[in-house]
């Protein structure tokens, strides 16, 4: 199995001045000597409590930030100098929007034109996926009228518009009701296994994660803490349930950052 | 820079400012208001000095584009921050400098169209010098398009540095260099140190010369040729500052807050 996504020994410290410019500049280490791999065609969690540098490190693979120290290798481009990975890629989050005055419609065909599809396949994609993801009622809806549902199953369809090997997926389930989120995570698992389609994703809800997983990485306190299948992982830590573990490992985190493991000055 | 982006980014502009009445607003009816409110001056100013009525119909017009063509690329960039669509469309591959190109294209295609609504409007006023001397309008059009386009960058460097809250120099900056062009007077009105900032500001030689085709019926060439050396010292200096400022952006995590 190759690697569909390298991060090695990522750095990342923000730093900000809190309200007068004139006052002493204030850092956090974000992520400090973050590796692991993500092997192509597999579903790898990278959990994490809040603040523990998750977004930072989706944000790093997208490419929207740059780390201090290391790379990020996305299907063997390296992110910070090659780009047009992210034609190959695709990025789905809770917080995912798209301009209001658009509709469904409009969304997907300049989705379909940014990814570079024919012409040809390019009217038949989006009708395929508008379909798929039970849009076709909502084809002329601006985007502002979309419900939350909606507004995710659009989020979707988009991310499958180029066929993507990697899907980034920032808590692709956060505010759907429990139908809409079980449907999409058998979608997720089906899209795996159908297209071979790399996912990497982020998540708060455990079972999620453990049902959906085939590895997963805790990162607390910007720093790979462990890594595994979950079975593993469970093993490891002696605890029955992915919330357990997690528990006990943010608390493990929480004990570390009282040795002054996180560096915030 | 892929051509494909860049159609699909300027299709999608189109659409938004069909679309949206408030964007209808800023194209038409305040670009009306303003040739509408200063042909009504220029008529009653016939009695009494024309070619001052018109200089300041003309000037109006001229900054009306002006405004258009700089504030449009801005409110565009400012709306994908509002709207959360920034990440999108930059997660999906268009790259910084497809970006910006896409929306100075776009935002050119309206600029000129309503430029040429408000110079018809402005004929039944009777501003036909624009007709009798298209060919210096049209250079004298064409340094305040290059002018508000490298201002509109050096806006959105601005804006990508500091951060959305500093989004408000979308809709200030200009009025700051209207004053500083010397738009109804020659630059010698003013004070010495203005003297020297005005002749570094990008629509004042535009200024002088709509005075001078106003008045005389030409402009020196020393007009045209300082007029497009400092638009073009403005282009020079926008497009490395925009890089920089994404890259800036990326490094200090201010663009992840923008988006």
């Amino acid at each position: 199995m190759s690697d569909a996504i390298v991060v090695k020994n990522v750095s990342k410290r923000f730093s900000w001045r809190e309200s007068k410019f004139w006052r002493k500049k204030k850092h956090v280490q974000a992520l400090k000597n973050v590796s692991f791999t993500v092997k192509a065609g597999e579903i790898f969690a990278l959990l994490g409590p809040n603040g523990a540098g998750k977004s930072t490190m989706m944000n790093i693979i997208i490419g929207l930030l740059t780390p201090d120290k290391g790379e990020v290798f996305v299907l063997e481009k390296n992110m910070r100098k090659d780009r047009d990975v992210l034609g190959d890629i695709n990025y789905t989050s809770a917080d995912s929007t798209f301009h209001w005055v658009l509709n469904v419609n409009d969304i997907m065909k300049f989705a379909a034109s940014v990814y570079n599809i024919s012409s040809e396949k390019r009217k038949k994609r989006v009708e395929k996926f508008i379909k798929f993801f039970g849009l076709e009622k909502l084809k002329n809806t601006r985007y502002n009228w979309l419900s939350t549902g909606e507004r995710m199953r659009l989020v979707f369809a988009k991310a499958m518009l180029n066929h993507p090997k990697i899907i980034i997926m920032d808590e692709p389930t956060i505010g759907l009701d429990p139908d809409m989120a079980h449907k999409l995570r058998d979608e997720i698992k089906r899209i795996n296994k159908t297209f071979g389609t790399t996912i990497l994703l982020t998540s708060h809800y455990m079972q999620e994660v453990e049902y959906l997983a085939d590895r997963v990485a805790f990162i607390n306190q910007g720093r790979i803490a462990d890594i595994g299948t979950v079975k593993t992982l469970l093993k490891k830590s002696r605890k029955k349930n992915l919330e357990d573990y997690f528990i006990h490992m943010k608390e493990r985190g929480m004990r570390a950052e009282d040795k002054g493991w996180r560096d915030v000055e | 820079m892929k051509i494909s982006h860049v159609a699909a980014m300027v299709k999608r502009d189109i659409l938004i400012n069909i679309r949206m009445k408030w964007r209808l607003m800023e194209f038409i009816y305040f670009p009306l208001l303003t040739v509408l409110t200063w042909g009504f001056f220029s008529i009653y100013m016939q009695d009494y000095a024309l070619q001052a009525g018109l200089v300041v119909l003309a000037v109006n017009i001229f900054y009306s584009f002006a405004h258009l063509a700089q504030s449009t690329t801005n409110s565009q960039m400012m709306e994908d921050v509002w709207s959360g669509s920034l990440k999108q469309v930059l997660v999906s591959g268009i790259t910084e400098g497809e970006y910006i190109v896409s929306r100075v294209i776009s935002t050119t295609i309206a600029a000129v169209l309503i430029l040429g609504l408000m110079f018809g409007v402005g004929s039944f006023f009777g501003l036909t010098v624009i007709f009798q001397h298209g060919g210096l309008f049209a250079l004298l059009a064409l340094i305040t398009l290059l002018s508000s386009i490298a201002l509109s960058i050096i806006i959105v460097s601005m804006i990508l540095m500091l951060g959305r809250s500093y989004g408000f120099l979308s809709y200030s900056i200009l009025s700051l260099l209207f004053l500083l062009s010397a738009p109804f007077y020659p630059i010698d009105i003013f004070p010495p140190v203005m003297q020297v900032v005005a002749q570094a500001m990008p629509y004042t030689n535009v200024f002088s010369g709509i005075r001078s085709v106003i008045g005389a019926g030409t402009v020196a060439d020393g007009i045209l040729i300082n007029g497009f050396i400092v638009a073009f010292a403005y282009i020079i200096v926008s497009i490395p500052l925009y890089y920089y400022a994404f890259s800036k952006a990326r490094k200090t995590g201010q663009l992840v807050r923008m988006t």
